[in-house]
């Protein structure tokens, strides 16, 4: 009996282990590092494409990560960049402006309308920018 | 005698509720635990230095006051001094109560009290309030005095058995892990209320009572490797918990009974203070461990969880409000209260949506396996103390 619990005692720890390496855990990618574009066709999927290229491209200039960035919008969740608020605005819109240059040159918008998004990226509140509430 | 051995675990499916009724930090709660075993393991070594004869009635009149304490507490010093106290009672009820009631079924009654104890305290904690456990110990403690007019004798023959009472010490070290951990991991981790984690705790005594056969080492091993299947926990899967929870349990019923017994030869004051020396031991490491690993890991799995919603194929209409919901569910996180992940994605349509049903299994999957990975190093720690205690057995057995 006492055979039988040790064998399933460590079945059950080889079964979790194989488990654990099925599903990896998700990483969080480092600054700058080259993502996949957001799937699918339409405005919400283009302006998405827009808008996560855009945080992707500001993270890089500030050396955060993305998601560190995203967090830091929203100044409940007590993430801070240790980066002065114009230095954050700046790359944001910076990258912003350059995701809206690489999805123009995608041919995903016409060059007309680029150039209205590119001043409204320079000029309206970041925090509906970066909820792709303005696109 | 069972409530007083409970007293060391019935809190633990409160500490969650405690931890915000009283905004209070990790270790802080954990103090409510740890004073209890401290008062009880230091009265307990008093009591074997002075060699005084121990006084039943009055254990029980200091625990019953100091239950009443507890239950009154208006804020967290009092009920941590209350628990002091309630200690210092439960030494001497549980020293003197060996002679009442004989050591078989004194060390049944300790080991059945601290195994049900979360359960008990997870069933009054969602059933009333955390206070309610410690109003239900007043009359059981007024019941206790009924026990002391009964005639009780002594074991003649003292042999104490250092290297038993250390691997005791040991084994009820581990235990923190089974019990303790596992209860914070269901319920402060996966979100599980007092009552369904009870549900899944009970596991661990009842599979401790099915294990009827005698053997120390082994069963002292069993339990080190079933804290190694905590640690190893892969996902939040309730049955690999459970699975790994009856493992401990077994191991317990193995190894508890027998080495009880061999302990009491030496006097029950002796096995009170070696079970509650591990017990305050574990809590004293394993607190500033989690408490060290919790936040870090709650901070990864914010992170992950932006990722996983800013890389979802789900439209923008509907990933900001849940990334606003979310974002708000992990701040009320870190006010204490549990956050439940799934609502935003569940109130935002994720019955008919289904990816944004996957990813919210997906989210929801990854913060519970960082959390779950934030208890490793503590469930290790453990496994260790449950190793050791198997080896001291093996030793102690050999040298017999």
């Amino acid at each position: 009996m006492i055979r039988a619990l040790f064998a399933a005692a460590a079945a059950l720890i080889a079964v979790e282990l194989i488990l654990a390496a099925v599903h990896p855990p998700v990483h969080v990618d480092r600054p700058c590092a080259t993502r996949a574009f957001f799937p699918g066709h339409g405005v919400d999927a283009a302006t998405q494409r827009v808008v996560l290229d855009g945080l992707g491209r500001a993270a890089c200039r500030l050396g955060v990560t993305r998601e560190e960035l995203v967090l830091s919008l929203a100044p409940q969740t007590g993430t801070r960049l240790h980066r002065p608020p114009q230095q954050v605005e700046r790359a944001l819109r910076t990258g912003l402006e350059r995701a809206l240059d690489a999805s123009r040159d995608r041919g995903e918008i016409p060059g007309p309308l680029a150039f209205v998004l590119r001043e409204l990226v320079r000029h309206a509140p970041l925090d509906r920018l970066v909820r792709g509430e303005l696109f | 005698m069972a409530a007083a051995s409970a007293d060391s675990s019935v809190v633990a499916l409160a500490l969650p509720q405690l931890y915000g009724d009283f905004k209070t930090t990790i270790v802080g709660v954990s103090w409510v635990l740890t004073s209890y075993n401290a008062a009880v393991a230091v009265t307990a070594i008093a009591l074997v230095a002075v060699r005084r004869a121990r006084s039943y009635p009055v254990g029980v009149a200091i625990f019953l006051l100091a239950s009443a304490g507890c239950a009154a507490a208006p804020n967290l010093a009092v009920l941590i001094t209350a628990r002091c106290v309630q200690g210092v009672g439960a030494a001497l009820l549980l020293a003197a109560s060996s002679r009442l009631i004989g050591v078989r079924a004194w060390s049944g009654a300790a080991a059945a009290g601290v195994a049900a104890g979360p359960a008990v305290g997870g069933v009054l904690t969602q059933a009333f309030d955390w206070r309610a456990i410690f109003v239900l110990q007043v009359p059981v403690a007024a019941l206790g005095f009924l026990a002391a007019r009964a005639p009780g004798t002594e074991p003649e023959d003292r042999r104490p058995a250092p290297l038993t009472e250390l691997a005791i010490a040991l084994l009820f070290g581990a235990l923190v892990g089974a019990l303790f951990l596992a209860v914070l991991l269901l319920v402060a981790g996966w979100r599980y209320s007092p009552i369904h984690g009870a549900v899944v705790v009970s596991a661990l005594p009842l599979a401790a009572l099915l294990a009827r056969r005698r053997h120390a080492a082994p069963g002292a091993a069993l339990l080190a490797l079933g804290l190694v299947a905590l640690a190893a926990l892969p996902s939040a899967n309730v049955l690999f918990l459970l699975c790994a929870l009856a493992l401990c349990g077994v191991g317990l019923g193995l190894a508890l009974p027998v080495l009880s017994e061999r302990a009491l030869a030496g006097g029950a004051v002796l096995t009170v203070a070696a079970r509650h020396v591990g017990l305050v031991a574990s809590l004293a490491l394993v607190a500033p461990i989690l408490a060290g690993d919790l936040p870090p890991a709650g901070r990864h799995a914010e992170l992950q969880a932006t990722k996983l919603i800013l890389d979802s194929p789900v439209g923008l209409t509907t990933k900001v409000p849940v990334a606003l919901d979310l974002g708000g569910a992990f701040r009320r996180a870190k006010t204490g209260e549990i956050p439940d992940l799934r609502a935003p994605f569940d109130a935002r349509g994720a019955g008919h949506d289904p990816e944004l049903a996957r990813t919210r299994d997906e989210l929801s999957g990854a913060v519970d396996r960082t959390i779950a990975g934030a208890f490793r190093a503590s469930f290790a720690l453990c496994a260790a103390f449950a190793a050791a205690a198997a080896l001291i057995t093996r030793k102690a057995e050999a040298r017999a």
